[in-house]
Parts: structure tokens; C-alpha cells; sequence
């Protein structure tokens, strides 16, 4: 990230937060989708979230810090995005998505299902550890500093989020996973 | 599938399908919208790096002092008429010391004086086209850090009327407005010339035009303000911005501090105002605080506490590592229970400490209150009306029982902003 871009951006400059804006934007909203597990929702997080980025940029300290930071606004967005639609995990429904292509294929895409019933089930907290550890690939301490969260309560929440993944492929789709914020 | 490599290569390649590129449209409006977005002004508090020495502390990051200043606006909300360009408060307190040199004909660049520094609140009575109109809300903020600049907040969150500050003589505050599209119809390079007093308790600011080039800055400036206890403070009595559950006291809660440097932090449902300098004092306010399932669990959840007196003090009950004790009070004429906890065994998880309360929104991160079980512990619970409470803990290695009860007994809920 181009460190002088973000200055400028931070001293008021929209072109260069438009710049930035257009480096980062892909990522936020790829990990957007996977919390929120809806296009919509994603765009209408990744918007607030541009919007409140830029709005709280002279705030950022650290400059070479922009894009934790800005992915922690993205995902307190996706927060809000989840509250602001509450009757939305009701109404969802679960698309088929293509998975990679096994010998058995129908267990695969009964798994698939059950995971991705699984994982709606999951926080919005557990869910974002786990995309930003698994899909970003971010290691839980960079994970848990993203989120201004303690490195333990990371592991708690990545924790929970495999239980409950895990417990959606051994067992019937029980959730076994309480909703709200276990850590 | 149950080995745990398996179920991560699982999850992994579960999370890879999906889009992996933002679509241009949404992009583009979020972009044109931060046209007509003025960014926030950047009013971090330096808060100091030292050991937490009070015995209760709150697991928040340090939040920016901006979030919840604006935040503090939009917790005042609308409310009835408060005060107008027509009162005058008794001024006893007038012009400390310039800070300024004498006045300069060259817009000579100043600071505002110390005292006039922070945030303050009045209901508007005039109208500034596009921006606010009569009976909305407003804040002046005066900037705490430089004094140089000062600004009116709307509870939309804009920033209006952006000018710098310039020398001044002692009794008077001279501005020009800055550059910028927060102008809201002041052309750039207008000055405006204001007298200013404060009252003696600190509560109220007067600023009155002496003469403005632009008439939508002097319509605006131009009246009596409520010192609001948020952004940064220097105490004394103001309006704490917190108006309990369901906006049930709209004015926020007037109190009186000692005088002192007082930073606004907190997480959504809870606020807390901190010391900056001196001894350590930290006044903590949740409404409808939410309990903790497991206090001593690594894992654990916010719960429910029936929102009256009785119901928390039944929660409180079960604090491991704590004897409560209880006393009727009354604060701000408001039935509540004094709550003691004296600690009734040696601390035996999370470090000492227990996670006891949680701000009123379930989801907020950050938001849990920890109490160290070796330390004895303060709590006052009032019963707002119309179902709802707010706990409120004042205590730090500065705060004697004498001044808590002091603090506590000064307080005032507020249906609308005072006047003097």
C-alpha cells in the first residue's frame, strides 16, 4: 500500500482514497461475501464501509496500518449490515455453490450443504475470524489485532467456528453451536 | 470427514467459491458519496501508556474520543427547547489570560482560550440553508487539541462552519473561516469577532457577535451553550451525553466533576469518562447493562438482567468472588440501589478478574465491564422509568467515598438542555 497515497488521503485528498479505494476494494468485498454470505449485504457493507473509512481517515495513526485497518472497518460494517436485517438469516436461502469435484459427488454437495447451514449458524464474530484466517489466510494474531479483539478471544471464536462446522458433518444438522457472541 | 486437517482443508474449500471482485457500480456510488462527505476532524485523545491501576477496568481498545463525541450528539437526540440567543447566563468566570497576542490586522493564527476548549451543546433557532434548521440540535466544538479551529456538529453528523481561530483580545474570540466545502455559506477569508464569558460552574458558554461578515456563522455562534462533558473535557459541571435506555432523560445527565482533563471513550451501550491528568477517576454509565453468562469463563456470553433495581441487584448476587451489599438511594430523584461488593475469597479466574457486565448492545465487541475480585467495588443502579435503568460506577485511585457520593449526588437527568 502506497504509504504517500494514504497521506494524502488522510490530508483530504478524494482522488487518492479513490486510488487506494480501487486496490482494496476486491479483497474487502470478497471478504465482505463470505461473512455475510450475500452479495447484497456485501455491497451495502463494502459502501459503508468506504464511506466510514473515509470519513475516519485523519483517525488512522499508523498509515502503513490502512489496510487492517480498513478491513476492520469492513467487518464491523458487516456487523451492522447483519443487525440492520435482522429477519435476514430467516430469509436467506441456500444457494448451491460449486464446490470442487470429488469421486462421490452427491456426498460432497450434501456436505457442502451442511456446511453452509453449518456455518449461517455461526456468529458474525466466529465468522469473520474464520474467513479472515482461512480465506485471507491471516495468522489469528494479526487476526485478533485486525479486529482490536484479545488474541485469545480469536481462538475462542475460531475455535467454536470449527466445532460447529465440524459438528454439521458428524452429526444430523443439530446446531450445536449457541447464536450471539460466545467470545 | 472428522480428522481436523480434513475439516480445515473443508472449510477452506468451502470459502473459496464466491466473488472475488467488488462490483464497479458499488464502488463507484460509495466514491461519489464521500464527495458531499466531509471527513472528521481528528480529535484523539493521547491517552497516557500506564499500568491500569483502578480496580475495575474496561476491556475496550482505546476508541477514538471522535466516535463517541459524534456519537454523543446523536445519544442527545432531538429534544424541546433549551436555550436561545435571548438568555444570559451570570458570567462570573470572564476572559483567563490571553493565550493570543494582541489583535493583529495580518489574521494572525491563535488559539482559543483553554477554557473555551471542548464541546458544547445549544438548540438551534436559526436556519442555515442545507445544513440545520431552528429546534435541531447542535454542537460547538471547539478544538481541545490546537484551539485553533472550531466547528458546529449537526446530530446528522455534519460538519458546518469550519473556521480557524485567530488573535484575539483577551475577552474576545476572532475567527476566519477556513477553507474547505464546510463553509455553509461563509465565503473563505470572512472573519467574525465574538465576546465570550463563561459561568462560574463552567456550564454555560456565551458567545456573542460583535461583528461577522458572514450572518449564517454569527446566527449560529451567537448564543448561550451548555458545556457538554464529552469529546475532552475540563470537568467542572456540564451535560454528560447519555440519555438511558429508550432516550427516557433526552437532555443527558447533568453532573458536576472535579476540574480536571476528562477524556469520552467507551463501546456502543456503555460510556466512560476517563482522567487525563491527576489522580485516576473514571465514571462509567451503562443503560439496561446486560450481565455475563459465565463471568469466569474464557467463553462466554452478555445475558439478560431484568431491567429494575431489584433485577440486578439479584444478578449481582451471583458475582463469584463477591458479597454484595445493598442500600436504598436516590439519585438525581430517581429511585436506586447502592450496590457494594466486597471481595469474599481469593481471585481464582481470568486473572483476578471477572467479566460482570456488558453494554447494552449484545454485539458490540469490547463492550464488557471486568471487576477485580481482591478490590471492593461501587455501583449505583437507578430505575430511569418507563423500564429501563442505568448503572453508573465513579471510582479510581483518585476517588475518595466522599467525593464518589459527592459526584453521584450532583446528578440531574435531564429532559432537555439546561438553561441558565
Amino acid at each position: 500500500m502506497d504509504r504517500d497515497l494514504v497521506e494524502r488521503a488522510r490530508s483530504g485528498d478524494r482522488e487518492a482514497f479513490a486510488v487506494l479505494v480501487h486496490q482494496v476494494s476486491d479483497s474487502l468485498f470478497a471478504v465482505a461475501f463470505r461473512i455475510l454470505r450475500d452479495a447484497g449485504h456485501a455491497e451495502d457493507a463494502l459502501q459503508n464501509a468506504l464511506v466510514l473509512a473515509w470519513r475516519r481517515l485523519p483517525h488512522l495513526r499508523d498509515a502503513d496500518r490502512f489496510e487492517a485497518w480498513i478491513h476492520r472497518i469492513l467487518v464491523h460494517a458487516c456487523y451492522d449490515e447483519s443487525a440492520r436485517s435482522r429477519s435476514w438469516t430467516a430469509n436467506v436461502r441456500v444457494l448451491p455453490l460449486d464446490g470442487p469435484s470429488t469421486p462421490d459427488g452427491s456426498a460432497a454437495v450434501a456436505d457442502r450443504d451442511e456446511l453452509e447451514r453449518a456455518y449461517r449458524r455461526l456468529s458474525l464474530e466466529q465468522r469473520a475470524v474464520f474467513v479472515l484466517h482461512h480465506y485471507l489466510g491471516l495468522p489469528l494474531v494479526e487476526v485478533a489485532e485486525m479486529l482490536g479483539i484479545p488474541a485469545g478471544t480469536a481462538r475462542s471464536r475460531l475455535h467454536y467456528a470449527i466445532a460447529g462446522l465440524r459438528d454439521a458433518l458428524t452429526a444430523d444438522s443439530e446446531p450445536l453451536v449457541r447464536e450471539g457472541r460466545p467470545a | 470427514m472428522n480428522d481436523e486437517r480434513s475439516l480445515e482443508r473443508a472449510a477452506r474449500s468451502f470459502l473459496e467459491p464466491g466473488p472475488t471482485r467488488a462490483p464497479e457500480a458499488a464502488v463507484e456510488a460509495a466514491l461519489a458519496r464521500i464527495q458531499t462527505i466531509p471527513q472528521e476532524r481528528d480529535w484523539h485523545v493521547p491517552w497516557r501508556n500506564r499500568p491500569m491501576t483502578m480496580p475495575v477496568r474496561l476491556l475496550v481498545a482505546a476508541v477514538a474520543i471522535a466516535i463517541v463525541a459524534a456519537g454523543g450528539a446523536l445519544i442527545l437526540g432531538p429534544r424541546g427547547p433549551g436555550v436561545g440567543p435571548g438568555t444570559s447566563p451570570s458570567p462570573s468566570e470572564r476572559a483567563s489570560p490571553s493565550l493570543s497576542p494582541s489583535p493583529s490586522p495580518t489574521l494572525q493564527r491563535a488559539a482559543a482560550p483553554d477554557t473555551t476548549l471542548g464541546d458544547w451543546q445549544a438548540m438551534s433557532d436559526v436556519e442555515v440553508p442545507g445544513r440545520f434548521g431552528p429546534g435541531e440540535h447542535i454542537q460547538l466544538s471547539i478544538d481541545w487539541q490546537s484551539g485553533e479551529a472550531i466547528w458546529i456538529q449537526t446530530d446528522g453528523g455534519s460538519l458546518v462552519l469550519r473556521s480557524d481561530t485567530l488573535a484575539a483580545p483577551a475577552n474576545e474570540i476572532h475567527l476566519v473561516t477556513s477553507r474547505g466545502p464546510d463553509a455553509a455559506g461563509c465565503g473563505q477569508g470572512e472573519v467574525g469577532r465574538y465576546a465570550w464569558s463563561r459561568s462560574g460552574d463552567g456550564q454555560f458558554l456565551e458567545l456573542t457577535v460583535i461583528e461577522d461578515d458572514c450572518a449564517n456563522r454569527s446566527g449560529a455562534l451567537s448564543r448561550t451553550w451548555v458545556h457538554s462533558l464529552s469529546a475532552v473535557t475540563d470537568g467542572r459541571t456540564g451535560v454528560f451525553p447519555f440519555s438511558g435506555g429508550a432516550h427516557t432523560f433526552e437532555g443527558g445527565v447533568r453532573m458536576t466533576l472535579p476540574e480536571g482533563r476528562f477524556g469520552l471513550g467507551g463501546a456502543e451501550g456503555l460510556a466512560v469518562l476517563r482522567s487525563m491528568e491527576g489522580p485516576e477517576r473514571v465514571l462509567v454509565a451503562m443503560e439496561d447493562p446486560l450481565g455475563i453468562d459465565e463471568p469466569c469463563g474464557a467463553i462466554r456470553s452478555p445475558i439478560d438482567i431484568p431491567r429494575t433495581t431489584d433485577g440486578f441487584v439479584a444478578y449481582v448476587q451471583t458475582l463469584p468472588g463477591f458479597t454484595a451489599t445493598t442500600e436504598a438511594a436516590t439519585v438525581g430523584g430517581r429511585p436506586a440501589v447502592h450496590v457494594t461488593l466486597e471481595s469474599n475469597g481469593p481471585a481464582t479466574c481470568l486473572a483476578g478478574e471477572i467479566a460482570a457486565f456488558h453494554g447494552t448492545v449484545p454485539t458490540a465487541d469490547e463492550a464488557e465491564w471486568f471487576l477485580t475480585i481482591a478490590e471492593s467495588h461501587s455501583l449505583w443502579i437507578v430505575d430511569t422509568g418507563g423500564g429501563h435503568t442505568a448503572l453508573f460506577i465513579y471510582e479510581g485511585s483518585g476517588v475518595t467515598p466522599d467525593e464518589e457520593r459527592s459526584v453521584i449526588s450532583t446528578f440531574e437527568f435531564l429532559t432537555e438542555l439546561p438553561s441558565p
